[in-house]
């Protein structure tokens, strides 16, 4: 199942009325790859800003069943540009990254560029990179 | 397996192999040998003596054993009523792939388990198959940094178990062995084979937080402990019942308060109404962490700052009390009770952190370093407030006491102490054992004698005994010069007329840090 944003739902329309102009668009086949239980789900996230990364500031989510231990998931087509990706498992289904007392995650959890961050997550910078035409990418997500 | 086999690994590509392709230990690392001064005969030991970096050496396969048959008496016999398991862990494989770790620190825990049974004694030992140890094994090279390592070529480690080495201590727990490290998770361990089930995770909330090497164990069966998460500005303290069940978990803040400034702190000590913790100005700097330094080399030695000592009220951890010491760096505490007055502790007291920052760098090198340090008993005032200290002993670690004496009065103290040759064979290690009357001063000594480096020795009660001495003490070390890890059964009241019982493995471990007995 996918749930979009509105602002993802506009872009897909302004994409197909303007396939003819010079608009380009980027389709990206992600690959996850988790070391944990292939249970429950993953929660997708673009960030196209670093406003708001890694939390509630993302221009596009989806959510897809876990089915493999390694899976592709097919994006909704973006705007070609520069963005961060962040993905979880959700294994215990409350549709949150469960985090410990001192916030830690407690949950599969990856980045793209598989940035990681020092005692904390990584930042927009590290994790964003140009995303533009059919394009494959891996996160591979620790727990 | 059969010992020529093992010895040829040790002393050819198997062992140290990593260290010297990658020039760790080849670039000069190696003290002076002979001096001028020194007869023929001393020079020619001398010149062997640089085979204790054996204690530093590497352990390539996943586990090894040997069987009582295979396992050489030198001495004595088991006491008939010795019966059960020491487990010991330690840092046993230094490198991979060429590369050797920079710090004593850093390498993957392998559990070494000495079984005492009617069948005699037997050793096993495997490594903890940690994430780290299994995903750097598929790759065949270092992947993750360590305490003391780290560099632009190492990943960055998503949480602080993904660099767990699981290589501190272990102990028993609900039929399990916990595997322990200090940043990180335990590691769940079936004592059965020594498999790894997976990391512990006592609750939702507690997942992941740091679960401090040294767990002390209370009178009502209940298990403390603690833990500090670099850049949090929180003191973890565990709390789990008897029942092996999690009682209750925190993080409190740290004397100070906000993120930033962390102690390095490795062990504390329970009381019959108290937590206490040696805070030494030993802190880590954030900054520094991101700059790429290894978590050892991000935290700042402060020479003007005070050591802490932090009580904290067991029935109300938010009932705490802060005392100002000297600058000093600690490891270890030995025991520690209080009365009305006051609280009382010992610890091995060291006047600066260089010897996590230069002792434990310098002998990977294979340097003869050596981390002076002094056991002093610590006071509390509970009513005025002030703090005394008095020296009690020499150089020395590893302290134990009797368990039941946990937390409560003690009168007797065991530790590694130096030994008569360690001056001359330069062995950055010891080689005595001390047990130590608290209240005559007296203290008294077994030497295993050159060559020969003492591994923790810890306190069996005697099953049946109710004294403090009526118990057994057990230990192991590595004869460096024979290439072979002994272990020793003293009684615990005459330590100095030698052991009861003594045997030689058909190898050499590398040097562990701590362990724990299972009674049959």
């Amino acid at each position: 199942m996918t749930i979009r944003h509105k602002a993802a739902a506009l872009l897909s329309a302004l994409l197909a009325t303007t396939a003819a102009s010079r608009v380009l668009a980027a389709e990206v086949d992600l690959q996850i790859h988790s070391s944990g239980p292939t249970s429950g789900s993953y929660y997708i996230a673009v960030h196209e800003y670093a406003d708001g990364f890694p939390g509630d500031g993302a221009t596009t989510q989806l959510r897809v069943a876990v089915g493999a231990s390694e899976q592709s998931v097919r994006l909704p087509v973006l705007a070609d540009g520069r963005y961060a990706i962040a993905v979880f498992q959700d294994l215990d289904g409350d549709g949150e990254l469960d985090t410990n007392l001192l916030g830690m995650p407690t949950e599969p959890h990856g980045f793209s560029r598989d940035a990681r961050g020092n005692l904390g997550p990584p930042s927009f910078e590290d994790a964003a990179l140009h995303l533009a035409g059919a394009q494959r990418l891996t996160i591979r997500l620790a727990d | 397996m059969n010992r020529r086999d093992f010895l040829r690994c040790a002393a050819g590509t198997g062992i140290l192999g990593s260290a010297t392709s990658s020039g760790a230990l080849a670039a000069g690392g190696w003290f002076p040998i002979a001096t001028s001064t020194a007869a023929s005969g001393e020079a020619s030991v001398a010149a062997l003596d640089e085979r204790w970096t054996l204690g530093l050496s590497s352990v390539t396969r996943d586990s090894l054993g040997a069987a009582s048959g295979e396992i050489e008496i030198l001495h004595g016999r088991i006491p008939a009523t010795l019966r059960g398991t020491l487990y010991r862990n330690g840092p046993a494989r230094h490198g991979r792939g060429g590369r050797r770790y920079t710090h004593w620190f850093d390498g993957d825990g392998m559990l070494q388990e000495f079984r005492f049974d009617d069948a005699g004694l037997s050793h096993r030992g495997r490594f903890v198959q940690t994430r780290k140890y299994r995903e750097e094994s598929r790759a065949g090279h270092l992947l993750y940094p360590g305490f003391g390592t780290r560099d632009a070529s190492l990943r960055q480690p998503a949480s602080a178990d993904a660099m767990n080495p699981a290589n501190i201590s272990v102990i028993a727990h609900d039929g399990e062995l916990l595997a322990l490290w200090e940043g990180g998770s335990a590691h769940r361990v079936d004592p059965r084979d020594l498999s790894t089930i997976g990391r512990q995770r006592w609750s939702e909330a507690s997942a992941g937080l740091p679960f401090s090497a040294h767990p002390k164990r209370d009178r009502d069966g209940s298990l403390w402990n603690f833990g500090i998460a670099p850049g949090s500005g929180r003191l973890v303290i565990w709390h789990i019942g008897a029942d092996a069940a999690l009682r209750q978990v925190r993080a409190l803040p740290l004397p100070g308060g906000g993120a930033g400034g962390e102690p390095m702190v490795h062990d504390f000590a329970i009381t019959a109404r108290h937590l206490v913790f040696l805070l030494p100005p030993f802190e880590f700097s954030a900054a520094a962490y991101a700059d790429g330094a290894s978590f050892l080399d991000s935290h700042r030695w402060r020479a003007d700052g005070a050591m802490r000592a932090l009580l904290v009220d067991k029935a109300d951890w938010d009932r705490q009390r802060l005392f100002e010491l000297p600058a000093g760096f600690v490891f270890h505490t030995g025991g520690a009770w209080d009365d009305r007055d006051a609280v009382y502790l010992d610890y091995q007291r060291y006047a600066d952190a260089s010897v996590v920052t230069g002792y434990a760098r310098q002998i990977m090198r294979g340097e003869p370093a050596r981390a002076d340090n002094r056991a002093v008993q610590l006071r509390l005032d509970l009513r005025g407030g002030g703090a005394q200290e008095m020296k009690i002993g020499g150089h020395g670690e590893f302290p134990r006491l009797h368990p039941r004496h946990i937390g409560r009065r003690y009168r007797y103290r065991y530790a590694l102490a130096d030994g008569a040759a360690d001056a001359a064979t330069r062995q950055p290690f010891f080689s005595a054992i001390e047990a130590r009357d608290l209240r005559s001063a007296i203290a008294l000594r077994y030497d295993y004698g050159a060559g020969i480096a003492a591994e923790e020795h810890i306190v069996v009660p005697r099953p049946g005994g109710s004294g403090e001495r009526d118990a057994w003490l057990l230990g192991t070390a590595l004869d460096w010069r024979r290439g072979r890890t002994l272990i020793s059964v003293f009684d615990a009241a005459a330590v100095d007329a030698g052991p009861l019982f003594q045997a030689a493995l058909p190898y050499a471990l590398p040097l562990g840090f701590h362990g724990n007995f299972v009674t049959a």
